[in-house]
């Protein structure tokens, strides 16, 4: 089961789990999991986010996931106004 | 939102360090050296993707792209290098192919930023696709396709191999094809999807199956044997396309059935065909299922029927002459009856037609086929002239005649072939006169209920105004037997017969009657004026008969004789002995009759009711006839035949044809006029096709057509036009 999960680790060494599914929402930590790289063993994954914007992002994937196939009730995904501009930097990198 | 007040924090201090791209470059030509030798395993997808994200960033972008394509064609050529062109050559390309494909996957994901917005922005190839052109570039093409050349040269090695029966490894085969399709020929326009499978590799191999099937079928042709040939192409049919659909694109499959259908089946076939010894013609003479079922499945395939009809328009032929034709000569030469050469000759034209209606149920009783034998039939029955016509309606009167003989099945088998016969007659005007004389005598002498089906099944086919004339016919008939009821003389009947629906002509001769019967047929004759005013009866002495009993010396007799026989014994009633010229002035028998008749109660061997002397079988005007009260017969009741004489059946033919020349000339004249009448304006040609399409009954040809449009011409039915000479106007 622990295949399920993965780990993210923020640049000031905090440990994120969350779900494969979730991660995946990311293509740029799809593809991270997915090849043959180092990644795709450990399933641990250090970036270069800090811990607050990353949890805000792991967050954001949980939203994803769960209201993406939906079309209405769709509630607004709240973003703190300070970390907006540090927020589309990182929707750039993690591609989603 | 708005009144929340907060400042935006920068994003990320990293950024604004310095991006220093050898460095950054370094590490990622490292790791890419090792993902390109199937090392990967080690490196961190983050760190690569960091580094090639910072520097797409930064604007090395062009730089990173350049640098790549480099370092995989390197990698690339050294790999070529280490190639040897040799039998295992697909295996080592394949592999190399596959883990280039698997690098490349990791490479483009590396650099996914790199794609994602620098070749978006600049419109060039994606990163794996660029790997792919340079495999192309650097191993398959390089040196004038010197790898692919191998390659195509193998692959078809083995496929040639395989189909000589070696077993093959179509999975290499299969992939090295997949790779050759994945090799995309013009990056910048993938839309026209050439690739180097449809450039190099489809020719190659279309060329060289097209000189191995060459070769293949000639070998097998010159063994000279039809059978073989239809197998083996059969055979090897089936075995490429059993074998193609495991390796080769379904875009080939087309292509390569129908040049192995065209090689195999389409170009060879009319010599196989004709190969005389295992041939078509051995096949139809001896009505080999197997082969002309599998014929007619290839040709079936290739949808090309024009030789096998041509030659079984010549077979067909051919047999006819052979037993249609033979048969003709073996009749005449035996000088047979009119009648039995008739039966023969139709005998054989419907075994003709089963044996071919076998062989056209081994073709799938194809629509084509049938046709064009049935075509062939036509050709070959219509070319002895009117004979067909005559004979089948022989057929039919001596089938008819002895029908009480026959059970339901060759009754119904008689009606089947005489359609099937009908059919194939072009004349049918000419067949109805034929058939209409023989129905005549046949309907006075007895009526038979098969002639009615016959007729029935003859409207079905060509439809009612064809048998009008001959319903007509049976109307009278049963009208007559009624009318004899009516009258109710117990010595008495009689047929009365419409002139126009009737064969026979009034005699204009009036003859001399006893006086019984003359009596008799005034009170008919008046009896008939009473009924019908108006009506003209003429008398047809000679299509009746009369019955008489005498008391001969031995036993009493009852005659049944045709009238004029009758007519001639009643005078022997009082007298003794008569020459020739008194019967006759006695009579008024005209005198071809009178001869006739006395021949079949004088000279005919079996009923001589009177002696003659001379006795001969001539009869001279002062020959004497006796009253024979000698005469005896096993049987009470003596049936007295006329002698048939054969110079008149002749002319008969004679003038059967010339009034079928007559009628011909109204119909058309009536068809013409009819036609100008609703057009009004036409050109001879186009007059020509109506004519044609509208008259069923025979086709005339377009001389005598234009004898007759000139007639009307003459007659001011129609006129030429003033500009064109050959439109016509209808002149009201």
């Amino acid at each position: 089961m622990s295949n399920e999960y993965i780990t993210l680790i923020s640049s000031d060494n905090h440990h994120f789990i969350i779900s494969k599914p979730a991660a995946f929402v990311s293509n740029t930590l799809k593809n991270a999991l997915n090849l043959n790289f180092k990644e795709s063993e450990t399933n641990i994954i250090k970036l270069n986010e800090n811990s607050l914007v990353l949890n805000k992002i792991c967050e954001y994937f949980y939203y994803n996931l769960k209201y993406k196939d939906q079309e209405i009730d769709v509630p607004e995904f709240e973003i703190p106004t300070e970390m907006a501009l540090e927020l589309l930097v990182a929707s750039d990198y993690f591609d989603c | 939102m708005l009144s929340r007040k907060s400042k935006i924090r920068p994003p990320k201090k990293n950024l604004s360090n310095d991006v220093n791209f050898e460095k950054s470059w370094s590490i990622l030509s490292q790791s890419i050296d090792q993902i390109l030798n199937q090392n990967a395993s080690n490196l961190s997808f983050e760190e690569l993707y960091r580094n090639s994200y910072n520097l797409v960033l930064r604007k090395f972008g062009k730089q990173l792209y350049e640098n790549v394509k480099n370092q995989i064609s390197d990698h690339l050529l050294g790999i070529n290098s280490r190639i040897l062109l040799n039998k295992d050559s697909m295996v080592k390309v394949n592999e190399i192919w596959e883990s280039h494909q698997i690098s490349m996957r990791m490479i483009s994901d590396v650099l996914m930023y790199l794609d994602r917005v620098y070749c978006k922005e600049n419109h060039l190839p994606l990163t794996y696709d660029i790997g792919i052109n340079l495999f192309r570039d650097k191993i398959i093409k390089l040196n004038d396709n010197k790898i692919g050349n191998h390659l195509n040269y193998l692959v078809m090695e083995q496929i040639t191999l395989n189909r000589n029966g070696l077993i093959t490894d179509f999975f290499i085969i299969k992939s090295i094809l997949k790779m050759f399709e994945a090799l995309i020929e013009d990056e910048l326009n993938l839309e026209n999807g050439e690739n180097f499978y449809l450039k190099y590799f489809e020719p190659f191999y279309i060329e060289k199956t097209h000189q191995y099937y060459e070769n293949i079928s000639l070998e097998l042709f010159n063994h000279g044997n039809g059978s073989e040939y239809l197998n083996k192409v059969n055979d090897l049919i089936l075995n490429e396309e059993n074998k193609c659909i495991l390796y080769l694109s379904s875009i080939s499959l087309p292509k390569l059935n129908d040049l192995i259908n065209k090689i195999l089946i389409t170009s060879k076939i009319e010599n196989v065909l004709k190969l005389s010894n295992d041939g078509l013609k051995s096949w139809i003479q001896h009505s080999k299922q197997d082969e002309l079922s599998l014929l007619y499945k290839l040709l079936k395939k290739v949808e090309y029927f024009d030789a096998l009809i041509a030659q079984i328009n010549e077979i067909i032929i051919d047999d006819e002459s052979l037993t249609l034709r033979e048969q003709l000569k073996q009749d005449e030469g035996k000088k047979s009856k009119i009648v039995t050469i008739a039966i023969d000759y139709i005998g054989q034209v419907i075994k003709l037609k089963a044996k071919y209606d076998t062989i056209l149920n081994y073709f799938q009783n194809d629509p084509i086929l049938q046709r064009n034998i049935e075509n062939s039939f036509i050709e070959i029955l219509n070319s002895k002239g009117t004979k067909i016509s005559e004979y089948l309606s022989y057929f039919i009167d001596e089938f008819i005649k002895k029908s009480k003989e026959r059970n339901d099945d060759e009754i119904e088998e008689f009606l089947n072939s005489s359609i099937i016969i009908f059919r194939f007659i072009k004349d049918k005007d000419l067949f109805e006169k034929f058939y209409k004389n023989h129905l005549a005598k046949r309907l006075l002498k007895n009526s038979n209920d098969l002639e009615k089906l016959l007729i029935s099944t003859i409207k079905n086919e060509i439809g009612s105004s064809f048998t009008l004339k001959l319903e007509g016919m049976f109307k009278d008939m049963n009208i007559s037997k009624d009318l004899s009821a009516k009258f109710n003389h117990k010595n008495f009947q009689i047929n009365i017969l419409t002139k126009t629906f009737w064969p026979i002509q009034p005699n204009p001769s009036e003859i001399i009657l006893t006086p019984v019967l003359e009596s008799l047929q005034k009170q008919f004759n008046q009896y008939y004026s009473d009924l019908y005013s108006g009506r003209n009866l003429s008398w047809l002495y000679n299509f009746g008969t009369i019955d008489i009993r005498i008391k001969f010396n031995k036993k009493i007799h009852e005659l049944n004789c045709p009238t004029y026989c009758g007519i001639i014994i009643l005078l022997f009633e009082d007298i003794e002995e008569l020459t020739f010229k008194q019967i006759k002035e006695l009579t008024k028998i005209p005198n071809s009759d009178l001869i006739r008749s006395l021949l079949s109660i004088s000279v005919a061997p079996r009923t001589r009711i009177l002696t003659k002397s001379p006795m001969s079988k001539e009869i001279k005007d002062d020959d004497i006839f006796k009253f024979n009260h000698n005469f005896s017969a096993p049987m009470t009741k003596v049936k007295i035949l006329t002698v048939i004489n054969k110079i008149e059946t002749d002319q008969e033919r004679t003038t059967n044809l010339k009034e079928i020349e007559e009628d011909r000339k109204f119909e058309i004249d009536a068809t013409i006029v009819r036609i100008m009448k609703s057009k009004k304006i036409l050109s001879h040609n186009e007059l020509l096709v109506e004519i044609v399409k509208q008259l069923k009954r025979f086709k005339p040809s377009p001389q005598f057509i234009k004898r007759r449009i000139d007639n009307l011409l003459e007659r001011e039915y129609l006129k030429r036009d003033d500009n064109d000479r050959t439109t016509y106007h209808y002149l009201a």
